[in-house]
């Protein structure tokens, strides 16, 4: 599988061009090859029609591309201008030329209507002015190609327009811009060419007027369905009610939905729509800011995975190497790690470690985990079953509502099949589990209902067959602004 | 055919480094039994070597001074294993060797044995709440603490030593027990002790999620602030031990006692292949390379080098031990520049090139 | 003096500031001989052999490293230069001093960009290195400079105080208005952004930790001159009143920013304390004490205001 596979297109000076897929399409890695920061295995990038090798950002720069990361490349603690000349700050003999830096900062600043003060620490602005030094930046230092990754993200509406107007002046004055986006609405305003990429392959490059927001649309997701369908399920009791639910201040907002046994509720949004820290909020990574959660009618404060371990919630993590895997560690440590015996309520807790390994070759039986000995490290098994053995740690502390955010990120179909098949035996043993997945399939195979979310709010809900890949998108790149009242659950209530 | 992608690029199945059934994993072997055999080796040929080494007499002194940096370096052991370290040890054995020389000149070797430790314990309770709840990061906290207790151990003692030569007491540090040195039993029973704590207990897994994961160790529930402050209460317990055997070896205790104790007993986890950055560890490397440690002291005091070129010595295995993992990787990521850049062939952009 | 000092450090260094003031009030009202002219003099003496060593690192704390082994640095180099004063004089034995003190400050800096070894650590290991080096080139001895008084000028009135001052405006100058300073900061700031913005990372480094290096050989010179003995065990335990004096001016440990004139307050503020507790008597060894408590203190005051100020917001 690979990251980008025989893609080819081209950026015309002074053209907006947008770069359009869904997550994991191979946008990132993209950004990164002209950032100077991966290097193709194979192919080229052509500067000028001469083929140009990036092997380090500065010489990516030095060619004229700077690339806008989502997450900015600021120096907090450095003033505006000291941000917008790092590397390049103008001198007079020994000293750096402040008044020269000011002064080109200004004049960089007020074409793109930013008035701030010049020397003011790039801490204390506002994200969407922050974004502006950035281009700043990238403008000072003579770029013809400024990649944007998600510029609007962080943005509000209004912050949002603005961004779009620069972009066009930008292009209007003869630089590029490689806008990287998913918000359709956005991309049809501004770009002169979309590509599409999906699974690392070059889909379409057109031109805008030549394509229409569905044709897009379809390309970021046309793909054949799974083959297995979601079978039937039948739900029981409400488990777990949310209402009016804020995570963190705001970060999502507005979150109401119940949850029976035996179903499978399904979260949906692309990057930014505040899923995942719905996901964590309801596990208590985060703060539930405001709203009520009642898990089986009792109120559920969750202070920390500790407390929601114990209450029965279990999550699977959406990033398994960061938050879930301790590579260094055996098979039996992973499973085990949620679940040990309290050592400070009773000293010294002593482990069993013969029942240890008994649960684990009992896990490895029930979900079909591939490894040879329970004692072995966990680095050495593939990515599905490790996410195996993830998930058999969130079942050992027998949770009633399983959390499960991108399950079979980085896993093979295969084993893929085999987690969903187990998904499906959980449910239906009563397991109520929250799905929280940007794969689309992966959403129709295994959600019985699905909730849309758009920057932190609900957007709409769709039940059953309504669940299809278009419907989602089209409610997740913001283009369909109808709402869907979801009607009560297409499966029979015991 | 729906393939997933995430923002970084992975080979689905393709398992990573680590055992694989038929291959033996070196990288593991070496890292548990690495420095023993290396142990082994200098012993040979110190033996062969060196005039008046592989006497009994002169071995069982070796075994003997391994002891009191090898009974912290087991607290020490469990402490890096989580990501911490502590550089308070050297001050705390000074306090808690001189208040045990103290209490028993008064009280005998039982008091002075449980006020060695308990104060130990409270040095590192400091030390814990200073990390885990002040959020201080642990090596500027034990630098701290490192500077007050030393200071505290100054005013208590009014710069003076405490002296005493009783007999049940002194033979902590000095008998014998079958031949073999009573320090290094007591440091064999807190190894032994130190690997029943990793390997039994709840507490030594959350020392083991916390240092190899600290991110999955809070998503999976460890008590983090609790497992850590526990972690230092354990190195000042096990170091105050140490610190009474010390006092009982030299018939005193005073401040300024061992400059540079921290970085041998650090020195001494690092070398027996614990690596700073956690997760793993061996209680058996940190056994060899204290018993290296006070080989190489004594193949360089029977060749009648300085005292000063000891220090020295140990301060650059220590650099060699850490550099070794630095070395490795700069030679990786030598080699994987160079063959993206030649490659020719179509290869998968690979998660661990990246 | 810091123009670019957020009003955290700003506030910070006034508070030491504040402090200051009170604790002279404090002593002069306790003890009758603390505001002659020859006392102030001392104070300001041993004030500046920590500045000294505490604005080298403070470059050092700036750009998210640390350097412990200063004290065994300054040592090393006294010995040096005490031992070459008589045979090449005494201009060039300083030179050759100051050029040890750099050279050790490189070889942390290799260790710590090449090696990749956390830089506590690396100096930690240094430090003993260092001081075995001091020990062995010295052959445990002290060296003594009869009757030399040119060298004497290093520590005889107001020399230290204005070596001090001195290296304080040319290190603000550079941190200030030089590239390679605003590069320290930035380093400190946010080191992989630096290096994604085409910041040399690795060479930036090594500068800081050479000027540190020269900064303690520096100290170790006063240090020297003032006993007019070469001496391995010069300067114990210096490191830790360098990071010391750092963390009272209000520079963060987190690195990023810097402030010089804190460094220079902690240094007196310290040095009048150690002074005050002297003249009233008061054991030395409670000021180690005094230190390891003021240190702890200003480190958690920062760990605690760290979570209530905004952090730089990302998307």
């Amino acid at each position: 599988m690979l990251a980008l596979d025989n893609v080819s297109f081209d950026i015309l000076a002074g053209e907006v061009h947008a770069l359009v897929g869904e997550n994991g399409a191979g946008k990132s890695t993209l950004i990164g090859i002209l950032a100077g920061v991966h290097q193709p295995s194979v192919g080229q990038v052509l500067l000028d029609q001469k083929p140009t090798v990036f092997p380090d950002p500065l010489s990516s720069q030095r060619a004229g591309i700077s690339v806008i990361f989502q997450e900015f490349s600021l120096l907090p603690h450095l003033s505006v201008a000291e941000n917008v000349f790092i590397g390049r700050e103008p001198r007079r003999g020994l000293m750096v030329d402040r008044a020269t830096m000011n002064r080109r900062t200004r004049e960089i600043l007020r074409t793109l209507n930013l008035d701030i003060d010049s020397a003011t620490p790039v801490s204390e602005l506002a994200v969407s002015q922050q974004q502006l030094v950035e281009i700043a930046r990238a403008l000072s230092a003579r770029a013809r190609v400024i990649v944007m990754d998600e510029p609007t993200a962080a943005l509000n509406e209004r912050e949002a327009v603005r961004l779009l107007e620069i972009v066009r002046s930008l292009a209007a004055g003869g630089v590029s811009v490689l806008y990287v986006s998913h918000r359709l609405e956005e991309v049809f305003s501004i770009a002169d060419r979309i590509t599409v990429l999906r699974d690392g392959r070059h889909v379409v490059t057109e031109r805008r007027s030549a394509i229409t927001e569905q044709q897009v649309v379809s390309a970021m997701v046309g793909r054949e369905l799974v083959h297995s369908t979601r079978p039937n399920r039948t739900v029981g009791p409400i488990v777990l009610e949310i209402r009016d639910v804020s995570v963190d201040g705001g970060l999502v907002r507005n979150v109401s939905f119940s949850l029976r046994r035996g179903e499978v509720l399904g979260l949906a949004g692309l990057m930014g729509s505040g899923c995942s820290e719905l996901m964590e909020g309801l596990y208590g990574l985060r703060e539930i800011t405001e709203g009520s959660l009642l898990l089986e009618g009792r109120p559920l404060r969750t202070a920390g995975p500790q407390g929601a371990i114990r209450t029965g919630v279990g999550l699977v993590p959406e990033d398994r190497k960061r938050q879930s895997v301790f590579p260094d560690l055996s098979v039996v440590h992973n499973l085990t790690i949620a679940n040990l015996p309290r050592w400070f309520r009773r000293l010294p807790g002593l482990l069993d470690l013969a029942a240890e390994r008994r649960k684990t070759l009992d896990y490895k039986r029930q979900l079909n985990i591939r490894f040879t000995r329970p004692d072995q490290r966990i680095s050495g098994l593939s990515g599905g079953n490790q996410q195996k053995v993830v998930l058999a740690r969130a079942l050992a502390g027998n949770c009633r509502v399983l959390l499960l955010a991108e399950p079979t990120r980085g896993v093979d179909v295969g084993a893929k099949a085999e987690i969903y098949a187990l998904i499906d035996r959980l449910v239906q043993n009563g397991i109520a589990v929250v799905l929280q997945t940007t794969e689309l399939p992966e959403l129709l195979r295994l959600a019985d209902r699905c909730i849309v979310f758009v920057a932190g709010e609900p957007r709409g809900e769709l039940c059953g067959s309504q669940i299809t890949q278009e419907a989602v998108m089209a409610l997740a790149t913001g283009l369909s602004h109808r709402v869907t009242i979801s009607s009560a659950s297409a499966s029979s209530i015991q | 055919m729906s393939i997933r992608q995430t923002d970084q690029p992975t080979i689905p199945d393709a398992p990573a480094t680590g055992n694989t059934i038929n291959q033996l994993d070196w990288d593991l072997l070496w890292e548990r039994f690495g420095i023993a055999v290396v142990t082994v080796v200098i012993w040979l040929i110190a033996g062969l070597t060196t005039p008046g080494f592989a006497n009994t007499d002169n071995l069982v002194s070796v075994l003997r001074q391994s002891a009191f940096v090898g009974v912290s370096a087991v607290g020490m052991t469990i402490a890096i294993i989580a990501g911490a370290f502590d550089l308070s040890v050297g001050s705390t054995q000074a306090l808690c060797a001189w208040a045990a020389v103290s209490v028993a000149k008064l009280a005998g070797v039982f008091p002075a044995f449980a006020v060695a430790v308990t104060l130990g314990g409270i040095v590192g309770l400091c030390n814990g709440f200073l990390v885990s709840l002040v959020r201080i990061p642990a090596f500027i906290a034990t630098l701290g603490t490192m500077f007050l207790v030393n200071g505290l151990t100054y005013i208590v003692t009014n710069g003076q030593t405490a002296r005493f030569s009783g007999k049940p007491f002194v033979w902590w540090g000095n008998g014998q027990v079958m031949g073999l040195p009573v320090p290094s039993l007591v440091f064999l029973g807190c190894a032994l002790v130190g690997v029943a704590i990793l390997h039994r207990t709840s507490f030594g897994r959350f020392v083991y999620a916390i240092g190899s994961n600290r991110e999955a160790a809070n998503v999976a529930g460890v008590p983090i602030v609790k497992t850590t402050i526990l972690i230092f209460v354990v190195v000042g317990l096990f170091t105050g031990l140490g610190a009474m055997l010390l006092g009982a070896r030299l018939y005193s205790a005073g401040p300024g006692l061992e400059p540079g104790f921290e970085l041998n007993v650090i020195a001494t986890v690092v070398l027996g292949g614990t690596r700073l950055a956690g997760g793993r560890g061996s209680m058996l490397g940190t056994v060899a390379a204290a018993i290296l440690f006070a080989t190489l002291a004594n193949v360089l005091n029977l060749n009648h080098v300085d005292a000063f070129v000891q220090r020295v010595v140990v301060g650059l295995v220590l650099l060699l031990a850490l550099s070794v993992e630095g070395v490795r990787r700069r030679l990786a990521e030598y080699w994987t520049k160079r063959a993206a850049r030649t490659s020719q062939a179509s290869q998968p952009v690979r998660e661990d090139q990246l | 003096m810091n123009a670019n000092q957020p009003r955290s450090a700003r506030v910070a260094s006034s508070q030491v500031g504040l402090m200051l003031l009170i604790v002279c009030g404090a002593f002069t009202i306790l003890s009758r001989q603390f505001l002659t002219p020859g006392n102030l003099l001392n104070v300001c003496t041993s004030a500046s052999v920590v500045a000294i060593v505490g604005l080298g690192m403070t470059l050092a704390i700036a750009s998210g490293n640390f350097d412990l082994s200063v004290g065994s640095t300054a040592a090393f180099a006294g010995c040096v230069t005490m031992s070459l004063v008589q045979r090449i004089g005494v201009a060039p034995a300083i030179l050759a001093g100051l050029a040890t003190g750099a050279s050790v400050g490189l070889i942390n800096g290799l260790i710590v960009t090449e090696l990749g070894v956390p830089a506590f650590i690396a100096t930690l290991g240094m430090l003993t290195i260092v001081r075995g080096a001091a020990l062995i080139y010295t052959g445990g001895r002290d060296i003594y400079l009869y009757g030399q008084t040119q060298y004497k000028i290093l520590s005889s009135g107001f020399a230290p105080v204005l070596l001090a001052l001195a290296l304080a405006f040319v290190l603000w100058f550079v941190l200030q208005h030089t590239r390679f300073g605003r590069h320290i900061l930035a380093t400190g700031s946010n080191a992989a952004s630096a290096r994604r913005v085409g910041v040399r990372t690795s060479l930036v480094l090594l500068g800081v930790f050479s000027i540190v290096g020269a900064t303690a050989a520096l100290s170790g010179l006063v240090l020297s001159a003032q006993v007019l003995t070469g001496n391995g065990r010069l300067a114990t335990g210096l490191e830790l009143s360098a990071i010391a004096v750092v963390v009272l001016g209000g520079t963060p440990l987190t690195g990023g920013k810097a402030s010089i004139s804190g460094t220079v307050l902690g240094s007196v503020l310290v040095a009048v304390i150690n002074n005050g507790l002297n003249l009233l008597n008061i054991s030395i060894f409670y000021q180690n004490v005094t230190l390891g408590l003021l240190l702890l203190g200003a480190i958690a005051l920062e760990a605690l205001g760290h979570r209530r100020t905004k952090q730089l917001t990302t998307p």
